[in-house]
């Protein structure tokens, strides 16, 4: 089935509810989450997290995404009969980067769609203003 | 001037950005990914980021002038005028060590409140309102101070974000709480 996961973005992949679990293809895991199953544990860049309980995680060869969330300590949240789930950073991490004052990169589509990549304006002093029409 | 919409469409945010006339970079973040990675829980909420993208002046709700300051009890005066110190000499807001401790930083549950949010936004774009609702209920008791999400989700399901009871019920829990997100002087 058509399924929603989103971490830093929004993507679609066709996976699979199994009861109160949702699943997805081990090989749409990288594309889906940026994370990748390799023998040393799960990975992201340079980042390994070892995998104790790869029974949980591995359903006939799908991945459960509670399970995914639950190995990586990432807050996760999985609406298995809506077939949509969102996993976010966890808050240390979060919080190291915010203490250490750097600013995160990010892309976001402008007015018209098209991607404005805020690193563009590295070398000028910004006054960046969140606001809402609420 | 970078300014991010915390809105659902670019229509939502359209009035306002061509009223204003802005001549800076308007996007908008849906999704609250940018919101996410700055930590930012309600609006408006500024940064200062130098140069080198290092964040001078750390999240803190601010406005443009004072036209809504009984409601809010923020002057611009004091911001603004710091803030043409910065641009045009340079002079630093803050120490690093006081960016830092005015730092906000999330908890888990605020993070998973995001996820719940996030869930919760694509299933209302996909029509199915109850199952959003639920999400963004939860979402709500997790981080009742999250502006993006308790006040975004009244307006996302139709209510209005100035006088429904569950705005009246935010705010005043979220002025016990010590107003959050309201982080310096």
């Amino acid at each position: 089935m058509r399924t929603v996961v989103v971490t830093d973005a929004v993507r679609e992949v066709d996976g699979r509810v199994d009861g109160d679990r949702l699943l997805i293809p081990s090989d749409a895991l990288a594309g889906a989450t940026g994370w990748e199953l390799k023998p040393q544990g799960l990975c992201r860049g340079d980042v390994c997290v070892p995998v104790g309980d790869t029974d949980g995680l591995l359903v006939d060869g799908m991945i459960d995404l509670a399970s995914l969330g639950a190995a990586l300590h990432w807050p996760t949240v999985v609406d298995a009969p809506e077939g949509v789930a969102a996993m976010t950073e966890p808050a240390a991490d979060r919080a190291a980067v915010l203490a250490a004052l750097e600013a995160p990169d990010f892309t976001l589509p402008d007015l018209d769609g098209n991607p404005v990549t805020f690193s563009t304006f590295t070398g000028k002093k910004k006054l960046l203003v969140a606001w809402a029409s609420w | 001037m970078f300014a991010i919409a915390v809105d659902e469409s670019a229509d939502h945010a359209r009035p306002w950005v061509e009223e204003g006339k802005c001549t800076f970079p308007v996007v908008y973040d849906r999704d609250r990914v940018a919101v996410e990675a700055l930590g930012i829980i309600n609006v408006p909420t500024v940064l200062w980021i130098d140069e080198h993208n290092r964040i001078v002046r750390p999240q803190d709700a601010q406005f443009p002038n004072d036209n809504l300051i009984a409601f809010h009890g923020r002057a611009s005066e004091g911001h603004l005028d710091a803030l043409r110190r910065w641009v045009r000499d340079g002079e630093a807001p803050l120490t690093s060590d006081e960016a830092r401790a005015g730092a906000r930083l999330p908890s888990d549950d605020e993070q998973l409140a995001r996820a719940h949010f996030r869930v919760g936004v694509q299933l209302l774009r996909a029509d199915k309102r109850e199952a959003a609702l639920a999400h963004f209920e939860t979402a709500g008791e997790l981080s009742p101070i999250d502006w993006t999400i308790r006040r975004a989700a009244i307006a996302l399901r139709g209510d209005d974000p100035f006088f429904s009871p569950e705005f009246i019920e935010m705010f005043q829990g979220w002025q016990e709480a010590g107003r959050p997100g309201y982080n310096l002087a």
